[in-house]
Formats: C-alpha cells, sequence, structure tokens
C-alpha cells in the first residue's frame, strides 16, 4: 500500500515537471495535429456540402458548424483554465500556471469566434446582429473574464510577483459557466433552448446532427493541441536558463543549419 | 448527396453566402492563428538562446 502511494506520487511529480511534459508532449503532438485536422475537415466539408439545409433558416443554419464547437470550448476551455489556476496556488505547481497561461488566449478567442458566428447568424436568422438577452450577455462577460485573467497574467509577470490574482479572477468567474449553460432554460431568450442535451435525444435531424458530432470531436482535438503547443514554447521560455533547454536549442540549431 | 446543383449555387449559399463565409472563415482565420502563432513564438525564442548562449554570428 505505501509503495503504491509512493508511486502515485511519483507520477504526479513527474507531471508536474516542465521538463517531463515538454518531452512527452512533443510525442503526442503530431499526432493530435493529424486527428484535428481530419476531424476537422471531414466535419466542415459535411456541414458545409452535405447536410440538408434548415427548413426555416435555409442555408445561414450551417454556421451552426463553427457557432457551436468554439461555443462548447470556450465553456470546457474556461473550467481548465480555472482549475489549473487553483492547482497553482494551492500546490504550487509550475505546469498548472502554464496551462493557465495557455489556456487564456485560446479560451478568450473561441469565445470570441462564438460570439462573432452568432451576430453573424443573427443578422439573417433574427433581424440582428446583437441582443442584450441571457446568454449572449453572459457570453460577452465570459469574454471579459477571459481578457481579464490574460491581462492580469501580463501584469504581474512584468513585475515579477507571485501571480494569485489571475487565478483568483479565473475561479470567481466560474459562476458564469453554469449561467451561460442554463440561461436559455431559465429566461425566456431570443437565443434558442439548447439542442443536444445529456439525458434526451438531440433535438436536430440526424442528417444535421452527425457532421456537428464529428466537428465538436475536431474542436476538442483542436483546442488540446492549440494548448500544447503555446505550452511547449512557454516551457522552453520559462526554462530558458536551465541545461536541458540550451541543449536543446543548440541541437535544433545544428539540425536546421 | 451534395446539397447544391453547382459550385457557385455553393458559393451563394441560397442568399446568406456573405454570412456563411464571413462566419467561417474569419473563425478559421482565428484558429489557424492560435496554432501558428505560439510555433513561431518556440522559434523566436530557441533562436535567441541560441544567440545568447552560443554567439551566434548576427544572421
Amino acid at each position: 500500500m505505501k509503495k503504491l502511494i509512493e508511486n502515485i506520487y511519483q507520477w504526479f511529480h513527474r507531471l508536474a515537471s516542465p521538463r517531463w511534459f515538454y518531452h512527452v508532449s512533443g510525442k503526442w503532438l503530431p499526432w493530435l495535429c493529424v486527428l484535428t485536422l481530419i476531424f476537422v475537415s471531414i466535419g466542415l466539408v459535411w456541414g458545409l456540402g452535405f447536410a440538408p439545409q434548415d427548413s426555416k433558416q435555409g442555408n445561414s443554419f450551417r454556421i451552426i458548424y463553427i457557432h457551436v464547437p468554439s461555443s462548447f470550448l470556450a465553456l470546457v476551455g474556461y473550467y481548465i483554465m480555472a482549475t489549473a489556476g487553483a492547482i497553482a496556488i494551492i500546490w504550487k505547481i509550475k505546469i498548472a500556471d502554464i496551462v493557465m497561461k495557455s489556456a487564456a488566449p485560446i479560451g478568450a478567442s473561441l469565445t470570441f469566434i462564438a460570439l462573432f458566428t452568432g451576430a453573424v447568424w443573427g443578422k439573417p436568422t433574427w433581424g440582428t446582429y446583437w441582443i442584450w438577452d441571457a446568454r449572449i450577455t453572459s457570453m460577452l462577460i465570459l469574454f471579459f473574464l477571459y481578457l481579464g485573467v490574460i491581462v492580469l497574467q501580463k501584469a504581474y509577470a512584468v513585475q515579477g510577483l507571485s501571480n494569485r490574482a489571475a487565478p483568483l479572477l479565473a475561479l470567481v468567474g466560474t459562476v458564469n459557466i453554469p449561467i451561460i449553460y442554463k440561461s436559455v432554460d431559465w429566461w425566456y431568450t431570443l437565443h434558442q433552448p439548447a439542442t443536444i442535451k445529456f439525458t434526451e435525444a438531440p433535438s436536430m435531424h440526424p442528417d444535421m446532427f452527425q457532421p456537428l458530432l464529428v466537428i465538436i470531436i475536431g474542436f476538442y482535438f483542436f483546442y488540446i493541441s492549440a494548448l500544447i503547443i503555446s505550452m511547449r514554447a512557454e516551457i522552453l521560455y520559462r526554462e530558458r536558463r536551465t541545461s536541458w533547454v540550451k541543449q536543446l536549442a543548440f541541437n535544433a540549431r545544428n539540425r536546421d543549419s | 448527396m451534395f446539397q447544391f446543383d453547382s459550385f457557385s449555387d455553393f458559393i451563394h449559399m441560397g442568399g446568406h453566402g456573405q454570412y456563411v463565409w464571413i462566419a467561417y472563415f474569419a473563425s478559421l482565420g482565428i484558429m489557424a492563428w492560435l496554432f501558428f502563432s505560439p510555433l513561431l513564438r518556440k522559434k523566436n525564442i530557441i533562436k535567441k538562446i541560441n544567440k545568447q548562449n552560443h554567439c551566434d554570428p548576427i544572421k
């Protein structure tokens, strides 16, 4: 039993090492990128060209194939960022701080994509690019929360102080996620209710739903890939004075020249 | 089965083409930036490390 606990402790410690993460992520990354490309391309082509158009909305409905996956990942990504931030302040694990730093711009961009595609979709559907309904407003708040985390991190990086403000903001903001998710059920909103539920079958025709599922998976792979790429750069930056990074840079130079 | 009668129909998207394509291109552009910007950053970091540590001649 004691050996088991020791092993878990060791594995946890290794996971927390930026050098170990850099080494292991380098092996996984090419595959993740390939999977991203495959799932996103198939989902896009299928949704754009082969899914039937909507009886009421016509072809503008195809924006769903970007709007829904980006929204999902914006929400999931926020939890990832906040959890990483919590781990960073509670246990002072370096890699968690790096996860939080990398997750912030990715989540902010995905939130922006969700808001932008939603606005563009709203114009032909509802006649307006914007409305202050519950879901859309709370998504805008999410965008500002992401920006706040990014800005706070930059401020502390410049001053070199221990960064507690950004994780705290991230944690405080997590209350927003269930609000976004349930807003279409709790309030009378212009944004339509959820089509994809955990407990029931989706209220969308399978010919429309299947490509959506494919591209949602693609976006998950995209998120992980983008996160890892960003983390690898950040690790090299933070560990730039260590011998393993200097050696790595030296090897890279010899390979490229 | 392909939903459009021709390629120009596909671009036209039944009148909604401008909305669909602006949404798609802006989003895919941002996603590409999210992918390539940190790759570039890593390359620059490595270049800087080498310049500082191995006295590379200025390229």
